[in-house]
């Protein structure tokens, strides 16, 4: 058991690297602008520049969230009931986006929603609104339908693993008899009884907490926001649009107002929407616990047809963003008398690597990317299994209110925004530390605040579902505490501990709001920043584009690398969510 | 457990009772309106390693080869803090006033350096700018000797000649046909709280309505629904007809007119084979002479290398390649904009920009105003 002085020191080094810059920055907001945090939710609606931006933060959020159960419940349910070849490999497939840079796939789908893109084809302009999208536009007069839609596909793209990583696990080990003894029952004759008495009780608490997930990862999306929704702000992107000027006395006092005001409501929608997931996947896990005693995966034959093709359409829909971003990194536009057309060529490459229109190469970007994505799994790692196993021991111990109010802890960098984490930071680093003010590992912090959680998620079922009668046999045989953690404990969760340190390694690489944010106190580039940069620049000159493509290319491999490497050593019966 | 509480409990109370309150705990707010205030504002200096920090944004002309070259020349290392763009270079200056962690800005335009010179974010310099054309020493803060111009430009109304054919639509002749049904939400502004040629641009809209009806407009451009984005970007790239925008994932082009620079259709023709459809809008006092300075931080730790940098941005190794690396105008003596392409064919120099007393306009008052009129 972990002994108390170090179960303190952790959630108190956690919750101190959390919460101090939100204390920080709260501080100076509320002595800027003269208005208690408790006051400052009223200030939202006051604000010229945040009129309809909560609304559509709220309705983007709840669409995606409905989109992604939509799409995601059908791919879960044919991928747990049928025999699929080469499930490991489909399973990593459609769990792909979850961990790709959320940059990435903002180029990807720009691409997929192009003039010339492939829904194009198909008659959909989500940008230029012509043929049944503009129909659609004028008849419900909302301006920027595409845009909306845009974003919501994105998001769902985004989240979609979330719903299959709850739903198709407990699906595939549910007893198909339990569904045909229920079909000789009154309460059992039609679907619908069968749903409502049957796969429901076990099912809703996943579904609810994916949807929560979802919610909560659409709420605080950045980037696909920035580049997909242009004529649109969340929450999000109007702090980060105003937060520069931000938190200083006397100068644009609205900008620390509105900073404030979103960060506020920020918190209490996310925070609500967040206990209310971390209590859902606690009812999943026991649920889980009940299917799988009675039964381990039985699939009821060979898919048909139809689930063939739900199948088939999720992986493309899932990697065709992908594969679009690595096509257009070889593709240049070319103006030759008004005419515009693209050629092929690698220039894009060329000038990515070295850095001809930009600050840095992808050389260098790649490097720091690699010693921020190392130095975070460094700290993370240990932090995040330290906090998952003081939760799993006051869980064991009978302590369920403290156990939950520290796993709601463990989430709290998801209801922070970046702004306000890189405000704190860098007020906090000016008052004490002014001299790791350009500090070039000042960004590893919010890498650490972002992916920690992550490790905890992952972590926190592995230690649940470990057997303890190992380790009280092992002390009947005398081992010590440290004997016991080699030779038990770390051979036990040797999967989950690759899982959780290569998502670890992955979220860091395409890290960006926060790096971003506190980009503007340095002298580095990561990938992510990278990409962002060469497409803010101006154009005119056609070798930025493919230039800017070419770098996500660089960091989607690696991301997706790290990722097929960690699903090798995923256990089938992972339930985890992540 | 409950020593956790008590941590957490400690550590927050200690924040909230000690830190968070309305007074700001020991900061002092800084009176920009006090007249000795320079005199007595004395910023902590940082420590430093000798390495030359510098403040700016993505400009562009500051490539690694050419800080290398001045590596090489000088012997001073140099280490860039960058921000998005004018805004936020002025930020980043004013949130660290009291210490400064950077030697020398490089990129605050005429619209921003008055709000920095109020609040004594800069001193005075020792670089030889001789070279530097004598027209600068004319009009807003020619006198100043913290700033140093750089490069400087129009900012004005562009068109997309494709629409304004002569006989649908005919070129505009005031701002007010802007408010006219045929350019009813065809014309993209870049937001003048966070994109520097939107507020460049609001700025000429007080002088060309003479303080008058600006407020108007912009309201009447606000009902015949003007597209409002937040920087310059989104309104030239994505909604922008006539820019480079078209061909590119994300373009809408819903836009036949928009804020940029002047001399953009000459960029537009230089990266396309002397190719544009862009035109710059000659309107009298409606474009804006936007001028970027380089100035040492009040408070800088590496004056001698910040002396030297400014000395070297005006050089004419770099500063000559101004048009082609940075999109903008050089400042030296003779310096224009290359013939190659139709850059200087399709770049237009307006006979009346807007004339305006920057040093006296209180800016941010007007920025508000703006903002009230196109909510």
């Amino acid at each position: 058991m972990l002994s108390r002085v170090l179960r303190t020191l952790v959630i108190s080094t956690y919750a101190l690297m959390i919460l101090a810059p939100v204390v920080i920055a709260i501080d100076r907001l509320w002595a800027v602008t003269g208005v208690a945090p408790w006051q400052a939710f009223g200030l939202l609606g006051d604000l010229a520049v945040a009129d309809g931006v909560l609304l559509f933060t709220c309705l983007v959020s709840v669409t995606a969230s409905l989109l992604t159960l939509a799409l995601g419940l059908p791919l879960a349910i044919v991928l747990a009931k049928y025999e699929w070849k080469n499930i490991a490999l489909i399973r990593a497939i459609l769990v792909l986006p979850f961990v790709c840079p959320a940059i990435v796939a903002a180029m990807g789908f720009l691409v997929l929603f192009d003039a010339g893109g492939p829904l194009n084809y198909v008659g959909i302009d989500l940008y230029q609104q012509s043929g049944i999208i503009g129909t659609i536009s004028a008849t419900l007069g909302f301006a920027n339908i595409g845009h909306f839609i845009a974003l919501s596909l994105a998001l769902c793209w985004f989240n979609l693993s979330l719903v299959i990583r709850f739903i198709e696990p407990t699906l595939a080990n549910m007893n198909p008899d339990w569904e045909d003894q229920l079909k000789l029952l009154p309460q059992g004759k039609s679907l619908w009884q069968r749903i409502r008495h049957l796969y429901a009780p076990i099912l809703a608490p996943g579904i609810i907490a994916s949807a929560g997930l979802t919610f909560v990862f659409s709420f605080t999306s950045f980037a696909l926001v920035r580049w997909l929704a242009p004529s649109a702000d969340t929450l999000e992107t109007l702090m980060a649009d105003y937060g520069g000027s931000a938190g200083i006395y006397g100068y644009r006092i609205m900008s620390s107002e509105i900073v404030l005001a979103s960060s506020m409501v920020q918190i209490v929608i996310l925070g609500s929407a967040l206990w209310l997931v971390s209590h859902m996947q606690s009812l999943h896990q026991s649920r889980i616990a009940i299917v799988a005693e009675s039964f381990r995966r039985k699939q009821q034959g060979k898919a048909k047809l139809g689930h063939r093709a739900i199948l088939v359409c999720g992986v493309v829909f899932t990697v065709l963003p992908l594969l679009l971003t690595i096509i257009s990194s070889f593709k240049m536009r070319v103006v030759e008398n008004g005419q515009i057309s693209t050629e092929w060529t690698t220039q894009g490459w060329s000038i990515a690597w070295r850095g001809d229109l930009s600050y840095a190469g992808a050389g260098e970007a790649l490097g720091y990317s690699l010693v921020y994505a190392a130095l975070t799994l460094v700290i993370s790692m240990p932090l995040g299994w330290m906090m998952a196993a003081t939760i799993h021991s006051l869980e064991k111990e009978g302590k369920l209110v403290r156990a939950k109010i520290v796993d709601f802890i463990s989430f709290a960098p998801l209801i922070v925004s970046a702004v306000m984490a890189g405000l704190g930071i860098l007020l906090g680093i000016i008052m004490w530390f002014p001299e790791l003010f350009a500090w070039f590992l000042l960004p590893v912090w919010a890498h650490i605040m972002m992916v920690t959680p992550f490790v905890v998620r992952v972590m926190l079922p592995a230690l649940r579902s470990m057997d303890e009668r190992y380790i009280e046999q092992a002390k009947i045989l005398r081992l010590n505490q440290f004997q016991r953690f080699r030779l038990i404990t770390l051979p036990s969760l040797k999967g989950p501990v690759i899982v959780a340190s290569a998502l670890c390694l992955a979220f860091s690489l395409g890290e960006f709001g926060a790096t971003w944010v506190l980009a503007r106190t340095g002298d580095w580039t990561t990938l992510s920043v990278l990409v962002d940069d060469l497409m803010s620049r101006p154009n005119y000159f056609p070798g930025v584009r493919p230039a800017a493509m070419a770098s996500a290319t660089i960091l989607m491999s690696l991301t997706l690398a790290l990722f097929f490497i960690s699903e090798k050593f995923r256990d089938s019966k992972d339930t985890g969510g992540f | 457990m409950r020593k956790i509480l008590i941590v957490c409990s400690i550590v927050l109370a200690g924040t909230l009772s000690g830190c968070l309150n309305p007074s700001g705990g020991d900061d002092i707010i800084f009176d920009p309106t006090a007249p000795d205030r320079c005199e007595s504002f004395t910023p902590a200096i940082r420590s430093s390693n000798d390495t030359l920090r510098i403040l700016t944004y993505d400009i562009y002309t500051l490539s690694d080869a050419v800080v290398s070259e001045f590596t090489n020349q000088s012997g001073y290392q140099v280490e860039f803090i960058r921000t998005d763009d004018a805004g936020g270079i002025l930020d980043q200056m004013m949130l660290t006033k009291d210490a400064p962690q950077v030697d020398l800005m490089i990129g605050l335009d005429n619209s921003y350096v008055g709000i920095a010179l109020k609040n004594c974010l800069l001193q005075s310099h020792q670089a030889n700018t001789s070279s530097i054309d004598a027209s600068f020493e004319q009009g807003n803060f020619a006198g100043e000797d913290s700033l140093v111009p750089f490069d400087h430009g129009y900012v004005c109304i562009n068109y997309d000649n494709q629409y304004v054919d002569g006989e649908n639509v005919s070129i505009p002749t005031s701002l007010e046909n802007f408010t006219e049904e045929v350019w009813k939400g065809k014309v993209a502004f870049p937001s003048a709280v966070t994109s520097s040629p939107g507020r460049a641009f609001m700025l000429a809209t007080t002088d060309y309505f003479e303080g008058d009806s600006e407020w108007d407009w912009w309201a009447a451009m606000k009902a015949n629904e003007a597209i409002f984005t937040s920087g310059w970007t989104e309104a030239y790239s994505v909604h922008y007809s006539g820019g480079y925008g078209q061909g590119y994932p994300g373009y809408i082009g819903d836009a036949h007119a928009t804020v940029s620079y002047c001399h953009s259709p000459g960029v537009e023709a230089y990266f396309g084979s002397n190719w544009t459809t862009s035109v710059a809008l000659d309107l009298p006092r409606a474009s804006f002479h936007q001028i970027e300075y380089t100035g040492i931080v009040n408070g800088a730790a590496n004056v001698d290398a910040a002396n030297a940098f400014i000395e070297y941005l005006i050089s004419e190794e770099v500063n000559r390649n101004m048009p082609t690396n940075n999109y903008m105008y050089g400042v030296l003596q003779g310096a224009d904009l290359p013939e190659t392409d139709g850059y200087r064919f399709h770049s237009l120099v307006p006979d009346e920009p807007a004339n305006l007393n920057l040093a006296e306009l209180d800016i941010e008052a007007l920025v508000s105003q703006w903002l009230d009129s196109t909510s």
